[in-house]
């Protein structure tokens, strides 16, 4: 069981995460939502030892996790929010380099790169260099490297983003079946229907602090509201759409 | 008042010249953003610091040549130093539009930025092409006019009958059309490489032949010393009408009233070569203009299984896993990196310029007292090439190792990193630092020792190994990153500071030593001498870095989180 416990993050004095708590079972897929700079990206980092926390701890059954990171890490398969990656590399060459650097053996990594290629659909371009895929296709080699070692925890964020329309319902079947074999899964997006969909609970963040944690029907019935998207909206203090939205059009005709 | 007035009135074109002329002073193919134009301050300094001392000795050089009996030393010394300077002057030329050479053109970028806006075709050739021609004319001017009038009148005297303005305006003339010929060679050379080849050769061919070009420039730079002006002059050598520069002195004397017919055949040359460069500069430039669309249309196929995989070999030489997974990286980047092999071939460049420089002077020494294969000379000449070539490989793969690639794309290293597997990288990353940079370069010098001094030559190479290693050591001392995740500040060290620093290293690694082990090759004392203190530096050296190696984290660049970044904390 993953378990963050007041996690926060200051950059200087001011805090980018603040006193963040959550845990994520096996077989469980947690929903992290939030506006843009509410500190997800940041809380994601902090789990997965790419940012030192300011306070906090981020425990993995049982353990502080900064006890020993190195073994943490090779049990948790990573998605981060932009596609970052060393584009003069083949698709096979960069999973190749993914599973090395996870430690895995290269008759075993060999065979599961080819396959994982395959099943993603980059066959045919598994020897291109990466600069040349597309949004979609990057996308998908980092969810392939992600999945490489058979993580126990997998941390996504935004993982659909640029991802096509079977690509997506792909992802999200294969998350459901994740799930089912035991995986535990903390899932961060803006793309509040998908985590409907597809998270047994969701957390949202704002401003840094955790407004509210519980099961999308639990949060629905609470607020009396019919759906995540106005749960998510009331909480976040979200203003007038629609008026925003006559503000820009009237600035975009103006002469 | 002036720049509102400019910002409210600068058009498309002006925008797109202005963006154009100030990106040819970060080109793509050098490292970091201020690295080039910081570089390039930094040599401005040196040689405006070190420009007091040509004219003064140009100043005395004609005073004697003015006072002696007759006019035709002054006259040879005089057309001589034209010539040189021509010759300088096209190098310098030719290496500055070597260096910007992927912004000749509109780039492919250029092309898939811009084509969405609402700009005519004309507007963005016109802005590049005016851009390109500004940037240019600025630096031709700057070095042909200070040499314009500085030469002819330093020059003047009483064997001097020609009137100096006179002088200074053929002059000026004749090397502002040379540097011209020699930039619009290079545009031309670019622009029928990409009339003629399609888009997925042309990027690699251009590559190729940019790196060429910068090589056998460079190398030019050392040899020039030994340029023989006066000789070609004096002997009105054919070979001058083979040589673009001599085209163009041709062209300054005729200018100046000079009817014979060697120089008005070189003139001739100088006029048709230059037209021929021009019409073809313009014709390639306009085809590119016509051919807008194919860089960005042209369809690219999936590449195909590699036959050979370096990589692959390369990680072979290592056990665990993460050890082959850096070293995999690091022969992919520095295969695949073009800024990296930029940097490694703008250093390994000045090594090869410099065996060429002491191949001249060593053959012209021995030219003078006949060659002998097992001179002390040319021992100790070939012992110190394996050992030169391997200093510049190994400082330009450093240098190289500092340039950085897709940045962000490190959180991959900086996720894995872990201290069980650190020691092995950092193992990795010596290794391929020995095998890609020092070893090749020792392995090349093995036939030329052979024929040097037979079969006592193979035992140089154990001894030049370990020299190597020493070095190797030395090098790598502080280093702890992986190659290409993180990047170093440009200015961190003045340019003259680390030449001097390395030219002590070299001095003593290649020069010193090649002396001492052509000595240990032959006594027994020597070679006892020679493994007892290289080893001992070695072992201190190896000791030192393994005692932090492994100990430490590795060093990478710490991004800062898009979402904090705007807040402008760190």
């Amino acid at each position: 069981m993953l378990e963050v416990c007041h996690l926060t993050k200051f950059y200087r004095s001011v805090p980018a995460v603040e006193d963040v708590n959550f845990t994520v079972g096996p077989g469980e897929i947690l929903g992290y939502v939030g506006p843009n700079g509410s500190g997800k990206s940041t809380t994601v980092k902090m789990i997965t030892g790419l940012l030192e926390p300011s306070a906090g701890q981020v425990l993995f059954d049982g353990k502080n996790v900064r006890d020993d990171l190195a073994a943490f890490k090779r049990r948790v398969g990573y998605v981060p929010e932009e596609p970052y990656l060393y584009t003069h590399m083949s698709g096979l060459e960069y999973l190749t380099l993914v599973g090395r650097l996870r430690g895995m053996q290269a008759t075993a990594l060999a065979g599961k790169a080819e396959a994982l290629l395959t099943l993603f659909d980059l066959r045919d371009s598994r020897y291109s260099p990466l600069t040349s895929y597309s949004k979609g296709m990057r996308q998908r080699v980092l969810i392939a490297a992600a999945l490489l070692d058979d993580p126990e925890l997998i941390i996504l964020d935004e993982p659909f983003s640029g991802l096509d329309v079977s690509a997506a319902l792909l992802f999200r079947q294969l998350l459901h079946d994740l799930a089912a074999q035991g995986r535990m899964i903390l899932f961060s997006s803006h793309v509040l229907e998908v985590v409907e969909k597809l998270c047994s609970r969701v957390l949202i963040l704002y401003k840094g602090k955790v407004v509210a944690q519980n099961s999308i029907a639990n949060l629905r019935d609470l607020l009396a509201l019919p759906s995540l998207v106005e749960v998510f909206s009331q909480l976040t203090q979200q203003e007038d759409y629609a008026a925003r939205s006559r503000q820009i059009v009237r600035t975009v005709t103006a002469r | 008042m002036i720049r509102d007035y400019y910002d409210e009135t600068r058009s498309p074109f002006a925008e797109l010249g202005r963006h154009f002329f100030l990106s040819l002073f970060h080109p793509e193919s050098t490292s970091g953003e201020d690295s080039f134009t910081t570089w390039l301050a930094q040599i401005l300094a040196v040689l405006i610091t070190a420009s007091w001392f040509l004219p003064v000795q140009l100043f005395r050089r004609y005073s004697d040549l003015h006072g002696l009996d007759g006019p035709e030393p002054y006259r040879l010394a005089y057309a001589s130093d034209c010539l040189s300077a021509l010759v300088l002057m096209c190098l310098l030329v030719g290496v500055l539009t070597v260096l910007e050479w992927p912004a000749l053109f509109p780039s492919r970028r250029d092309q898939l930025v811009l084509t969405p806006l609402p700009l005519q075709r004309t507007e963005l050739f016109g802005a590049k092409l005016a851009a390109l021609l500004v940037f240019v004319t600025l630096f031709i001017a700057a070095i042909t006019l200070c040499c314009s009038v500085s030469l002819p009148a330093i020059a003047s005297g009483r064997w001097e009958p020609r009137s100096v303005w006179l002088r200074m305006f053929a002059w000026f003339f004749a090397s502002t059309c040379a540097c011209y010929f020699v930039f619009l060679s290079l545009l031309a050379w670019q622009g029928l490489l990409m009339m003629l080849l399609p888009v997925r050769w042309f990027e690699p061919a251009s590559f190729t032949v940019q790196m060429t070009l910068l090589v056998a420039l460079l190398s030019g730079f050392p040899l020039f010393f030994y340029f023989p002006a006066s000789h070609l002059i004096a002997s009105r050598s054919p070979l001058l009408e083979w040589l673009p520069p001599a085209w163009y002195w041709g062209v300054s004397e005729w200018m100046l009233g000079s009817r014979d017919p060697a120089i008005g055949t070189l003139a001739s040359h100088a006029g048709l070569a230059f037209a021929i460069a021009l019409v073809t500069a313009a014709t390639s430039y306009l085809v590119s203009y016509l051919q807008y669309n194919r860089y960005a249309l042209e369809f690219t196929r999936p590449a195909r299984k590699p036959h050979i995989r370096w990589s692959a070999i390369l990680a072979r030489f290592f056990h665990a896993p993460q050890a082959q997974g850096v070293a995999e990286f690091i022969t992919c980047s520095i295969a695949r990196g073009r800024q990296q092999q930029m940097v490694f071939l703008l250093i390994f460049g000045l090594g090869l310029a410099l065996i060429f420089e002491s191949s001249v002077y060593v053959g012209l020494r021995l030219g003078q007292r006949g060659f002998e294969r097992h001179s002390v000379t040319v021992q100790s000449a070939v012992l110190a090439l394996p050992l030169t070539l391997s200093f510049f490989a190994m400082v330009g793969l450093r240098r190289a190792f500092r340039v950085a690639l897709d940045l962000p794309a490190n959180w991959l290293f900086r996720f894995a990193e872990s201290e069980s597997s650190r020691r092995s990288q950092m193992d990795a990353v010596f290794r391929a630092f020995v095998l890609m940079g020092g070893m090749p370069m020792l392995l090349l010098g093995l036939p030329v020792e052979w024929l040097a001094f037979g079969v006592r030559g193979l035992w140089a190479f154990p001894l030049q190994f370990l020299l190597m290693l020493t070095l190797a050591e030395h090098l790598l001392t502080d280093w702890r990153s992986i190659p290409f995740t993180f990047a170093s500040d440009p200015a961190r060290r003045h340019l003259i500071h680390s030449a001097i620093l390395h030219f002590a290293e070299l001095s003593i690694y290649s020069f010193a030593s090649s002396a001492w082990i052509l000595a240990a090759l032959y006594t027994t004392k020597a070679l006892l001498w020679f493994v007892a203190v290289t080893g001992t530096i070695l072992a201190i050296l190896r000791y030192r870095r393994l005692r932090t190696w492994g100990r430490e984290p590795l060093e990478f660049i710490e991004i800062i989180p898009p979402a904090v970044e705007p807040l402008q904390l760190v």
